[in-house]
C-alpha cells in the first residue's frame, strides 16, 4: 500500500518538476527572441522620420474602425481626437451598436450629421444596419457614423468592415488614447512587406499617466496598486511575449484596443466571430489558418513602439470580470481552432504557438491550482516534505520575478518611456511583490473562468456588453 | 551699451553658434532651451530683438510669438523667427503673428547676423 | 530522494543565476548608460562650443587671384589646436573624443549654409572623419552601414560618391535608403539616374521616402523619371509613373501612352491610365475611352476614375455601359464618372434614379448625394 502512493508521489513529482521546466524554458526562448526583435526594430526605426513620410501622397488611406455602445459621455470627444490624428488620408467610422443612451443622438448632433444614401451591400453579414449617417460640413467630411441594431462588439466592427471604403482598416475601443503617429507606426509594415496582413501595437497602461486633449503627454505610474501591477503584466505580454511571437511569424492575437488588418483579408477570413467573447485573438487565429490553409505567404506583425494607451481597471470587481473574460476568449479560441493543435500543417503556429497558449497560458492556471492544492492535501496527509516544497517555492518564485525582471529590462533597453528611476524601480519590485497574493488571485479568476464556461455556460458577451477593455494577455 | 538679444532655441548646438556670431558681432546675448524660458526672459528683459526657434518643447515659437504680440510690454520687440522647414504655410503664419523676419535651417551664420541688424536698423536701434 | 533534491537545487542555482545577471545587468546597463551619456553629453558640450568658434571665426580677406589651397592653409590653422590636443591623447580617450567631434560636426553641418559649411566639410575630410565613414560603409553591421550612409550626405563628402553607389546595392533596404539620400545631397538631381538604374525592388515605403526626394526637384527631375520607365524592374517603373503624374509634366504623356496601350505587364499598365488621368492631357483621351471596355477589371476601373478625372463627355455612353453591367464597386466608380461629365451626365444619372433595379437606384442616389454635398469628391 504505502509503494504505490510512494509511486504515485514519485510520479506526480517528476510530472511537476517536467512542467516547470518545460513552461520556464519556453519563457526564457521567448525572452531572448524579443530581445533579439526589440533590438533589430530600434535600429530599424532609428532612421525613419514619420513626419515627412505622412505628407507623402503614396501614403495609402485608412479606414478606422470605432464601435460604441452606450457612451454618451464621452463619444464626442473620443470622435474628436480621432478625427485629428496626424495621417495623410483616413476615414472615421463610427459604429453605434444599437446603444440604449444617447450616444447617436449626441454624435449626430455635434457632427451635423444626415443621413445618406450612400449604397449598403454588406460583404459580411450583421445586425440590421439602420442608417449610414455623413455630415455636411467640409472639415467633418472623413467621419461615417453607422447605426445598426444591438449584436455586440464583433458584429459592430463587421458593419463597419461592411462600410469601410479603403484597404486597410484599423480596429480600435473608443476609449484608447492614441499617440500621434501611431497610424504610421503600424501602417509602416505594410508597406515595407507586402506580405503583412495584419499589424497590431503595443497597449499601454495610462493610469497615473498625464492626458491632455486625448493625449498622453507625461509618462508615469500610477498611485494605485492594482494598475502598477498590471504594467508589469503588460511588459511581460507585449514586449517579452508577443514581441518574440511575431519574429517567427506566430502571432496570435492582435489587441482589440488596436490593430490595422488588410480589409480583404478580413473578409475573407470570415470577419469578427461574433459568437466568442475574444473576437479580437479569435480573428487573428483564423486569419493564421486561412492563410495557412491556402499555403499564401503572410505575416502578422506586432509594433513594439508605445501607440496605444489604455485605462486600466481600477477596482477589482472589474478587473476580474476582465479577466475572466480573456480566459474565456482564449478558451473559447482555441477550441475553435483545435485543429491545429500539434498539427505540422500549420507550421510554426500549429506546432508551437497553439501548444504554448493550451499549455502554458490556458491551462498553466490549473496546473498552478492543483498544484497549491496538492500540497495542502499532501501537508494534511502528513506525507509533505516540508523543505522541499519551501526550496521548490523559491525556485518558482525566483523564475517569476525573472521574467517580470527580464521584460522590464526589454523596455529599458528599448523605449525608455518611464523617466524616472524610482518609477523603474517600483516596477522591478512589484515584479516581486506580486508573487504574493496578486499572482493568486488572477489564478483565482482565470480558473473561475473555465467554470462559467463549461459549466454556467457563458460564452458570448451578451447582448448587454458595456464597455469594451484591451486585452492584454 | 549694447543691445540685448534673446535667443530661444532648443538644440544645443545652434544655441551655441548663433550665441558666439551674435557676441562676436558686439551683442550682448541670452540663450534659453524652450518656449516657456523665453516668454519669462522677454517679460523680465526687454530684449531689443528676440530670435525665435519654432519647433520649441513646452511652448512652440508661435505660442510665444502670439503672447509676446498680446502684451503692451513686449508686443513692440522685433522677432525673427527660426524654422526648420523652408514649408510656406509656416512662415505665412509667423509672419502673419507678427515677426518681423525669418529664416530657414541650413543658415549662413554670416546672412543671420546680416538679417539681425538690418531688423535692428529698420526699428531705429 | 537525494537526486530531486539536486534537481531542485539546480534549477534553484540557474534560477538564481539568472536574476542575478539580469538584474545586475539592468542595473550597470542603466548607471552605464547615464555615465556614458553624460560623459558624452559633456564633451559634446565641449566640442559644439569649439567647433562653433572655429567655423565662425573671421579669416581675413584673402586677396582676388589666391588659388583654393589659400583658403584650405588658413582653415588648416584654425583647425590645428583641435588636431594637435586629439593627437596629444592615448588611443582609447582619442576615439570617443572624435566621435564627440564627429557628433558636433554632423548636427551643425544640417543646419548650416553658406561659407561656415564650406569650412565644415573640409574640417571633416581634415580630420580624416569622411574616410572612417566611408570604410563603415563596409561594415557588417547594417546600422553602421546605414549610419555611415546618412552622416556621408550630411557631410556632404564628396568623396563618398562611388561608394554611396555602390552601397546602393546593399542587402538592407535601410541602408540603400540612406544611401539614396545622401547621393541626391552630394549630386543633385543627378543622382536619380544611377538610383534608378540601381534599384531594384523597392518596397513602398522605400518608394514614400524617394518620392520624397524627388519632389524636392519636380521638373527637373522628368527627364530621369521618363529614361526611370525603361527599367526592367516593375517597382521602379511604377514609381517613375506615379511621379510623373504627381509632378504633373505633359512631357511624359506620350511615353505613358504608349505604356498604357502596349506594355506587357498589367499592372503597369492600369498605372499609366491612372497617370494619365491625373495629367489630364487630350492626347490620352481616345485611347482611355477605348480602355473602357478592357476586358482586364483593374484596368478598366482605372479608366473609368481616369476619365471621371477629366471629366469626359465623349465617354458617357461606354460609362453608361459600364454602371449598368459591372459590380457594384464598378457600378459608383462609373456613376461618379458620369456626374463629372457636367450637366449631361447628371441628367443621365438622374434619368437612372427611377430605373427598375434596385441596385443602379441607390447607386444613383448615391452618387448624386456626393455631388450635391461636396462636388469635388469625385
Amino acid at each position: 500500500m504505502m509503494t504505490i502512493i510512494e509511486i504515485l508521489l514519485q510520479a506526480f513529482f517528476y510530472g511537476v518538476i517536467a512542467y516547470f521546466i518545460i513552461v520556464n524554458l519556453s519563457y526564457t526562448i521567448l525572452l531572448m527572441l524579443s530581445y533579439r526583435e526589440i533590438l533589430y526594430y530600434m535600429r530599424h526605426n532609428s532612421f525613419s522620420d514619420y513626419r515627412i513620410t505622412v505628407q507623402s501622397e503614396l501614403t495609402p488611406p485608412i479606414s478606422i474602425l470605432a464601435p460604441a455602445y452606450n457612451e454618451e459621455a464621452t463619444v464626442v470627444e473620443s470622435v474628436r481626437s480621432l478625427l485629428k490624428l496626424n495621417y495623410g488620408k483616413y476615414e472615421v467610422i463610427v459604429v453605434n451598436d444599437g446603444s440604449k443612451d444617447a450616444t447617436l443622438d449626441r454624435l449626430l448632433q455635434e457632427y451635423s450629421l444626415l443621413p445618406s444614401n450612400q449604397v449598403y451591400e454588406p460583404a459580411l453579414t450583421t445586425k440590421h444596419v439602420r442608417d449610414i449617417y455623413k455630415s455636411n460640413k467640409p472639415a467633418y467630411r472623413n467621419l461615417v457614423v453607422v447605426d445598426k441594431e444591438n449584436g455586440g462588439k464583433a458584429d459592430a466592427l463587421n458593419a463597419g468592415i461592411n462600410v469601410a471604403q479603403y484597404a486597410n482598416v484599423c480596429a480600435i475601443d473608443a476609449d484608447s488614447l492614441l499617440e500621434d503617429d501611431a497610424l504610421q507606426k503600424v501602417m509602416k509594415p505594410f508597406l515595407e512587406d507586402e506580405r503583412v496582413v495584419a499589424s497590431g501595437g503595443i497597449v499601454r497602461i495610462a493610469n497615473g499617466c498625464e492626458v491632455v486633449n486625448g493625449r498622453v503627454t507625461k509618462v508615469a505610474l500610477s498611485n494605485k496598486f492594482l494598475p502598477i501591477f498590471q504594467v508589469v503584466e503588460y511588459f511581460r505580454a507585449f514586449l517579452s511575449g508577443r514581441m518574440a511571437w511575431q519574429g517567427v511569424n506566430g502571432l496570435l492575437i492582435i489587441s482589440g484596443a488596436f490593430g490595422m488588418f488588410k480589409r480583404d483579408v478580413v473578409i475573407e477570413a470570415g470577419g469578427y466571430n461574433h459568437e466568442t467573447v475574444g473576437e479580437d485573438m479569435e480573428l487573428v487565429a483564423r486569419i493564421h489558418r486561412t492563410k495557412l490553409e491556402k499555403k499564401e505567404p503572410y505575416r502578422v506583425v506586432f509594433v513594439p513602439d508605445p501607440v496605444c494607451w489604455t485605462e486600466a481597471p481600477e477596482s477589482v470587481r472589474i478587473l476580474s470580470r476582465q479577466r475572466n473574460r480573456w480566459h474565456r476568449g482564449l478558451l473559447d479560441t482555441l477550441l475553435i481552432h483545435r485543429k491545429m493543435l500539434f498539427n505540422k500543417n500549420y507550421g510554426v503556429i500549429g506546432l508551437a504557438a497553439v501548444p504554448y497558449f493550451l499549455f502554458i497560458e490556458l491551462l498553466g492556471p490549473v496546473f498552478e491550482f492543483v498544484g497549491y492544492f496538492s500540497t495542502i492535501a499532501m501537508l494534511a496527509l502528513g506525507i509533505l516534505n516540508i523543505n522541499m516544497t519551501i526550496l521548490f517555492f523559491i525556485v518558482a518564485l525566483f523564475y517569476g520575478v525573472m521574467f517580470s525582471v527580464g521584460a522590464v529590462l526589454l523596455e529599458e533597453i528599448s523605449f525608455q518611456r518611464y523617466p524616472k528611476a524610482r518609477d523603474l524601480a517600483m516596477l522591478l519590485s512589484f515584479g516581486v511583490l506580486e508573487n504574493f497574493g496578486y499572482r493568486q488571485i488572477t489564478l483565482w479568476w482565470r480558473m473561475m473562468a473555465f467554470y462559467d464556461y463549461f459549466v454556467k455556460g457563458v460564452r458570448t458577451w451578451g447582448t448587454m456588453q458595456r464597455k469594451g477593455f484591451s486585452r492584454a494577455a | 551699451m549694447p543691445e540685448t538679444i534673446l535667443i530661444a532655441e532648443d538644440q544645443q548646438h545652434i544655441r551655441a553658434l548663433i550665441e558666439y556670431k551674435l557676441k562676436n558681432s558686439g551683442y550682448a546675448v541670452v540663450a534659453v532651451e524652450d518656449g516657456v524660458a523665453a516668454l519669462t526672459k522677454a517679460r523680465e528683459l526687454i530684449p531689443t530683438l528676440i530670435l525665435l526657434d519654432v519647433m520649441m518643447p513646452l511652448m512652440t515659437g508661435f505660442e510665444v510669438l502670439s503672447a509676446l504680440k498680446q502684451d503692451e510690454n513686449t508686443k513692440n520687440i522685433p522677432i525673427l523667427l527660426v524654422t526648420a522647414q523652408s514649408k510656406e504655410e509656416e512662415v505665412l503664419k509667423g509672419l502673419e503673428l507678427g515677426a518681423e523676419d525669418y529664416i530657414t535651417k541650413p543658415f549662413s551664420p554670416n546672412e543671420l547676423a546680416a538679417r539681425v541688424k538690418k531688423v535692428l536698423l529698420r526699428h531705429g536701434k | 530522494m537525494s537526486f530531486q533534491i539536486f534537481l531542485i537545487l539546480a534549477l534553484a542555482a540557474t534560477a538564481t543565476f539568472f536574476v542575478i545577471v539580469i538584474s545586475i545587468g539592468l542595473v550597470v546597463h542603466k548607471a552605464l548608460h547615464s555615465k556614458k551619456t553624460q560623459r558624452q553629453q559633456n564633451l559634446y558640450t565641449e566640442y559644439s562650443q569649439q567647433v562653433a568658434e572655429v567655423i565662425l571665426q573671421d579669416l581675413p580677406v584673402l586677396p582676388e587671384d589666391s588659388t583654393a589651397s589659400g583658403v584650405f592653409d588658413q582653415y588648416e590653422i584654425l583647425l590645428a589646436p583641435l588636431k594637435d590636443k586629439l593627437e596629444k591623447m592615448s588611443k582609447g580617450k582619442r576615439s570617443l573624443n572624435r566621435k564627440a567631434v564627429k557628433l558636433a560636426l554632423i548636427d551643425f553641418a544640417k543646419d548650416v549654409a553658406g561659407e561656415t559649411s564650406d569650412r565644415l566639410v573640409y574640417f571633416c575630410y581634415s580630420l580624416g572623419l569622411v574616410d572612417d565613414e566611408i570604410k563603415l560603409l563596409e561594415s557588417k553591421n547594417w546600422w553602421d552601414r546605414a549610419q555611415a550612409a546618412h552622416d556621408l550626405g550630411v557631410l556632404k563628402a564628396r568623396r563618398a560618391v562611388t561608394p554611396l553607389a555602390k552601397t546602393l546595392e546593399d542587402e538592407n533596404p535601410d541602408v540603400r535608403i540612406q544611401a539614396m539620400q545622401s547621393l541626391v545631397i552630394l549630386g543633385g538631381v543627378h543622382s536619380l539616374q544611377t538610383i534608378l538604374v540601381k534599384s531594384r525592388n523597392i518596397s513602398q515605403w522605400t518608394a514614400i521616402e524617394l518620392s520624397i526626394i524627388v519632389m524636392r526637384f519636380k521638373e527637373e527631375a522628368v527627364p530621369f523619371l521618363i529614361d526611370g520607365l525603361k527599367s526592367s524592374d516593375q517597382s521602379i517603373v511604377l514609381f517613375c509613373i506615379e511621379m510623373l503624374a504627381e509632378i504633373g509634366f505633359v512631357s511624359a504623356v506620350e511615353s505613358l501612352r504608349t505604356m498604357a496601350r502596349d506594355y506587357p505587364n498589367v499592372v503597369i499598365r492600369a498605372k499609366a491610365v491612372e497617370a494619365l488621368g491625373r495629367l489630364g492631357d487630350q492626347r490620352a483621351e481616345g485611347l482611355l475611352v477605348e480602355l473602357l471596355a478592357n476586358p482586364f477589371p483593374n484596368l478598366r476601373y482605372k479608366a473609368i476614375e481616369a476619365v471621371g478625372r477629366i471629366g469626359l463627355r465623349s465617354a458617357l455612353s461606354p460609362l453608361e455601359e459600364r454602371l449598368r453591367a459591372g459590380p457594384l464597386h464598378e457600378k459608383i466608380l462609373a456613376a461618379r464618372s458620369i456626374a463629372a461629365a457636367g450637366p449631361e451626365g447628371i441628367s443621365l444619372l438622374t434619368s437612372i434614379k427611377n430605373a427598375e433595379n434596385d441596385v443602379l437606384r441607390g447607386v444613383a442616389h448615391q452618387v448624386l448625394e456626393e455631388f450635391h454635398i461636396d462636388p469635388s469628391l469625385a
